[in-house]
């Protein structure tokens, strides 16, 4: 099987998944016992209003009309017709602005991890069997057992209560709502460069400086509840390689054990890390969902996170498919990467 | 072909080989220390925790700190518990004596009644008799109790009990039961002044006079709207007051009135006067031989202090060391039993899919795979939401949610297991299929499966921690992950003896298992010794 079949495999395969995963979606809500309407009706409504709200949600539409149209909408990426149970509003207004946070704090911590997680590996491994690798194994597996939001609280209780250096919570300044107000409730960007027919805003200085401080707890937890999985994974890949004859050639030769180790052993054993790097991004969301509840930080985490709290199923339910949505991606793309950075691989 | 017997030996001494090798791991070792101190914990949750973690609310303070706390931090006092009252319940005679008893006239009498009770028989008794006709005027008895209260700072919360029962002679007057001498009841705390002269100031007073009353010929509790027909010896529960920062609304006495008093009405180390007075008016003209007998029973006064247990409470007054305590059986059943599912459901599908083989197993797999990639969390918070908050769908659904990347291991193992030698004898001597997968490669993966198990009870436990956290517990039950929720839900991150221990728990829980799981594997995957 060429190349060629082998993506066209994983892209089926991919948009069965997709839809596998609205099937589930519509289901889960579907057979929720209890009435639907009881999540958002509140007590002294109106017959019409309480008419108009399931209108609104096309409660009054058989099953299969509404499945339909979840489909039509999800695949289209179409959010306008969604409407939160507990604003009322359509889902696609915070859409935008929630992703932006999200992707700056896993982007980030993802990044600041995957070094931090990677160099600590190939040291662990380099020095196996002794006392630091005995550490750096031994924290990185307790990184598994701590509760992410512990760690975040307790993060907040050290660096924020008692120290007051860094703030609790929101992923920028609260007071950036009523200084900015007329201009969108954030600092104008500093230039705008226009690249075909889209600009692209290049924040200032004031908003890049309110975002890093707000930023840098929730980032701070999010790379040590990551960097754990990292070492253990460049560890065992890094051991895998370490044993094979070229790098026993290449010390033979007297080169210096760092050009042997980064050059020679990483550079081989960096495949599985680069395919995981996309298939963890289920886990990473996973930690993001905890930390933004911890931190307040307004994005797709916090928002589950409000969901939850608030019986909030259509914002649930939008939230599920696009995470769900972003890691079948994700692995699509770690798919093809490994196929077409390690030709020895059989696609099968 | 073996005896039993040799069996058995063989079986003893592989296991006590298998001991011999962990008990050399340390962290195995250390793994398995934690795990039995907590199994014990857990299975003597009711042996060690004082209270119940849900149910008992305020047996001290809102949000108290730990009682080590000024001990630790001396420039800020606390107040602990306070209870002068010994035996409130007048259980026995003797009980009298711990109160000072005065009175005005010789036609008051006070004794101990040793049948009537509220909960328990026994309850002080105030009686008025009047044999003459003529009125006597107003005759006062007051029942006090000195204590000295010796916290530099308000407690958090005062609550005052008293019980009364009321019966005697009576007339009546438009369809109503009049007491012929009503009587004035009232409820005085006093802080002594000056320890010589005893000039007090009154504190607080609560007065309520018990005159218009539908009084039935026998009995009656106190409750005005509430006639009791039958003569009866129960008492009808009556609190005078139960009393906070905040003012409280409550019928007390038959009526709703208001008392304005705040938490520090003890408010400095002193002696303070907790006086019940009671005024019999016998001075409306009114026929011969009358007599009004009250009874006094739980005559308390229960202080709850801002410090109480060894990790405080929390916003219900509950105590956090219990909930503490309970939460170890929590988090070992949910990850345990969870763990359980999911290797069960792993070992079964990874089976079936490896030796069935063929488009089976390619469904199969690619069922395995679609779950694996949906992000575990996101669906575990919906399911849960949907489902419902309850314990055994909390477990069956970490469970449920578990068992893919275990499965996967095992078609992977089994698919190299059933092309070996002694699979094929099997065959050829006509073993049937699920002979072979129980008999024959069971016992071949279960290491596997030990493994496998004690590295995925700490998931669990971390994933019920989390679930918990963001507020989809079980409200009957008490985890360590809804502890941290009530913190985060009332913004008391800053109290540390509240926060850290929680967290402390499921981690070394979690680690222990971790510990356990690299030690099985290490011993029992002999191939991973020389890499470590």
């Amino acid at each position: 099987m060429g190349l060629r079949e082998y993506i066209i495999k994983r892209a089926v395969f991919s948009f069965i998944l997709i839809l596998f995963v609205i099937v589930l979606n519509f289901m889960i809500f579907e057979l929720m016992p209890g009435r639907v309407e009881e999540m958002f009706i509140r007590p002294g409504m109106r017959r019409e209003q309480v008419d108009a709200l399931i209108r609104l949600w096309e409660l009054d539409q058989p099953a299969w009309t509404r499945f339909l149209k979840m489909v039509y909408n999800l695949l289209s990426g179409n959010f306008v017709n969604t409407y939160s149970y507990r604003s009322q509003q359509p889902i696609s207004i915070e859409i935008g602005m929630r992703l932006l946070n999200t992707m700056i704090l896993i982007g980030t911590s993802t990044v600041i991890s995957m070094v931090l997680g990677i160099l600590l590996g190939v040291i662990s491994a380099h020095k196996r069997g002794g006392k630091l690798d005995n550490t750096l194994v031994l924290m990185s597996l307790a990184t598994y057992s701590f509760p992410t939001f512990w760690m975040g609280m307790l993060f907040i209780l050290v660096f924020s209560i008692q120290l007051h250096w860094f703030p609790s919570a929101h992923p920028y300044p609260t007071d950036w709502q009523s200084i900015y107000r007329d201009v969108g409730g954030f600092p104008p960007p500093a230039a705008t460069i226009p690249i075909g027919g889209i600009s692209i805003a290049i924040p200032s200085l004031t908003e890049i400086q309110g975002r890093v401080y707000h930023s840098i707890l929730p980032v701070a937890v999010l790379t040590l509840f990551q960097y754990g999985g990292w070492l253990l994974l460049a560890r065992a890949s890094v051991l895998e390689t370490i044993t094979e004859d070229y790098v026993t050639t290449a010390r033979a030769k007297g080169l210096k054990e760092r050009t042997v180790l980064l050059k020679h052993v990483l550079k081989n054993a960096s495949l599985p890390l680069i395919t995981s790097a996309a298939l963890s991004f289920g886990f990473m969301l996973s930690g993001a969902i905890i930390t933004e509840g911890v931190f307040s930080y307004r994005g797709f985490g916090s928002w589950i996170w409000e969901s939850v709290q608030y019986k909030d199923f259509p914002v649930l339910s939008a939230m599920f498919f696009i995470i769900a949505l972003c890691v079948i991606l994700a692995n699509f793309l770690a798919d093809i990467l490994y196929g077409v950075i390690d030709p020895r691989i059989k696609y099968g | 072909m073996a005896t039993r017997k040799e069996k058995i030996n063989f079986t003893i001494q592989r296991l006590r080989g298998f001991l011999a090798t962990f008990a050399r791991t340390k962290r195995g070792l250390a793994g398995v220390a934690i795990l039995v101190i907590f199994t014990l914990i857990a299975l003597l949750a009711p042996v060690l925790a004082p209270h119940d973690p849900v149910k008992d609310r305020f047996v001290g303070g809102y949000q108290a700190k730990p009682e080590w706390y000024d001990k630790l931090f001396p420039a800020d006092p606390q107040s602990h518990n306070f209870i002068p009252m010994t035996n409130p319940g007048f259980n026995n005679p003797e009980s009298l004596s711990d109160f000072n008893i005065t009175k005005t006239s010789s036609l008051v009498s006070v004794y101990h009644n040793p049948t009537l009770g509220k909960d328990a028989p026994g309850s002080l008794a105030v009686e008025y008799k009047n044999p003459s006709s003529t009125p006597a005027g107003t005759q006062s008895v007051n029942i006090t109790k000195e204590f000295y209260y010796p916290h530099q700072r308000p407690l958090a919360q005062i609550s005052f009990y008293a019980q009364f029962y009321v019966e005697g002679s009576t007339y009546m007057k438009e369809n109503k039961v009049l007491l012929d001498v009503p009587v004035n009841i009232s409820l005085v705390i006093y802080r002594v002044v000056n320890e010589t002269t005893k000039i007090t100031t009154d504190i607080f007073r609560y007065n309520e006079l018990i005159h218009p009353y539908e009084l039935p010929l026998i009995g009656t509790s106190l409750d005005a709207r509430r006639t009791v027909t039958e003569p009866t010896t129960t008492w009808i529960p009556n609190p005078v007051s139960r009393l906070d920062s905040n003012n409280l609304r409550g019928p007390i006495f038959g009526t709703d009135v208001t008392i304005d008093i705040t938490n520090d009405t003890l408010n400095q180390p002193a002696n303070y006067i907790y006086s019940v007075e009671l005024v019999f008016l016998d001075t409306a003209p009114r026929k011969s031989n009358v007599q009004t007998t009250v009874y006094v029973d739980d005559l308390n006064l229960k202080g709850l202090g801002t410090a109480y247990g060894l990790f405080g409470t929390d916003r219900e007054g509950r105590d956090i060391y219990s909930q503490l305590i309970y939460g170890t059986q929590i988090s070992l059943l949910v990850g345990l039993s969870s763990a359980g599912i999911s290797v069960v459901i792993g070992l079964i599908v990874g089976m079936i899919a490896g030796y069935s083989g063929g488009a089976i197993d390619e469904l199969i797999m690619r069922i395995t795979d679609a779950l694996l990639v949906i992000p575990n969390l996101p669906l575990l918070l919906v399911l849960v939401a949907v489902l419902g908050p309850n314990l055994w769908n909390l477990i069956l659904v970490i469970g449920v949610l578990g068992w893919m990347g275990f499965a996967r291991v095992i078609r992977s193992v089994i698919l190299s297991l059933k092309e070996r030698p002694f699979i094929e004898a099997a065959k050829a001597v006509g073993a049937g299929n699920v002979h072979i997968m129980l008999i024959h490669i069971l016992p071949n993966i279960m290491a596997l499966v030990y493994v496998t198990l004690a590295m995925t009870v700490p998931s669990a436990i971390v994933a019920e921690a989390a679930l918990s956290w963001l507020g989809l517990f079980d409200p009957a039950v008490m985890s360590w992950g809804r502890i941290l929720y009530d913190v985060q839900q009332g913004l008391n991150i800053d109290k540390w003896w509240w926060v850290v221990p929680p967290g402390l728990l499921i981690s070394i829980v979690a680690l222990s298992f971790i510990f356990i799981g690299h030690a099985l594997d290490e011993i029992l995957n002999p191939r991973l010794r020389q890499r470590r």
